[in-house]
């Protein structure tokens, strides 16, 4: 009898740590897939592409960009090559396994350059944007 | 001691085969709702063929009244800072430019430029109850008047289909 209640409490015991196990399980896939890269890469591309074409010549465009750099971050990325403008597309990169482009159709010149935590900006990240008259 | 049997006999159930498929079952419904959640697309074309319309009409505005130019006589692309390879053929961008003369009741147009399919494709959308896939559409209407007294209303209708994608094969448009 006293053996049978052994086998009984190591089953309940078996029981709870796998539901537990298990529930860990459910919440960690969800918090990496709340984290993860792909809304982020659309959501950034799509917002500059936006700014850029409503902006006129002269413009300068400051975004924070602190959420980016952190997924960027925990992938090992270089933070200064997350966001890129090539031939009319923001090309976002927030992790090794894809690269998100959306195109604009403002023809302008675009200089660019991305402000890390160590210049000044606290904890926060930035992207400047100055949008130039085409030559 | 026949019911500590019975209940002994019940707890011993516990890691039972509808156990595990309650687990998936739960697991399953999750892995799915999360991944439609945050796999979700953004939309962003309403916005920009709105973008493209005020543009434009900021645009003809000043060429029109300013500096005295008309659609066939300037470059569209280079006086409103338009990317021309962008709006070459397959392009996700379509503009139509309708001018008339309220006076003279004189139509010109309409000024095509971009992926002509989409206009059509945009008269199906107008008619279908969901069309998700279908290019959005936006028509502006500016009466503007020329240095001559002339008043024109010109019927600007830009159209978006950009979604944007994924280029991760190694070459960046």
């Amino acid at each position: 009898m006293n053996k049978k209640a052994e086998e009984v409490l190591f089953e309940q015991i078996i029981f709870i740590v796998l539901n537990v196990v298990f529930f860990l399980i459910l919440l960690a896939f969800v918090f990496n897939s709340a984290s993860g890269a792909f809304v982020t890469e659309q959501f950034y591309a799509k917002q500059i592409a936006l700014l850029i074409d409503a902006a006129e010549p002269g413009t300068m465009i400051s975004l924070e960009i602190t959420d980016a750099y952190n997924i960027a971050k925990n992938n090992n990325l270089d933070a200064q090559n997350i966001i890129n403008i090539k031939d009319n597309n923001v090309i976002v990169k927030l992790s090794s396994s894809r690269i998100y482009a959306f195109k604009f159709f403002n023809d302008v010149n675009i200089e660019k350059s991305i402000r890390l935590p160590n210049s000044g900006t606290g904890d926060r990240v930035f992207l400047d944007l100055f949008i130039k008259e085409k030559n | 001691m026949k019911l500590n049997k019975t209940r002994l006999n019940k707890k011993a159930n516990l890691l039972s085969i509808w156990w595990f498929a309650v687990l998936v079952l739960i697991g399953v419904a999750v892995v799915i709702a999360t991944s439609i959640f945050y796999s979700s697309y953004i939309d962003v074309r309403k916005a920009e063929s709105e973008i493209l319309a005020n543009n434009l009409a900021k645009c003809l505005n000043v060429q029109i009244v300013e500096n005295e130019k008309f659609l066939d006589t300037f470059d569209i692309f280079e006086e409103c800072r338009l990317n021309k390879d962008v709006f070459s053929k397959g392009s996700p961008y379509f503009i139509s430019i309708i001018s008339t003369n309220q006076d003279a009741m004189k139509e010109a147009g309409p000024y095509k430029f971009g992926n002509n399919a989409l206009e059509t494709d945009c008269e199906i959308k107008k008619q279908a109850k969901s069309a998700e896939k279908y290019p959005d559409c936006t028509q502006k209407m500016v009466l503007i008047k020329t240095t001559k007294n002339e008043k024109l209303l010109l019927t600007i209708f830009a159209v978006s289909n950009n979604d944007g994608k994924d280029v991760s094969g190694g070459e960046n448009e």
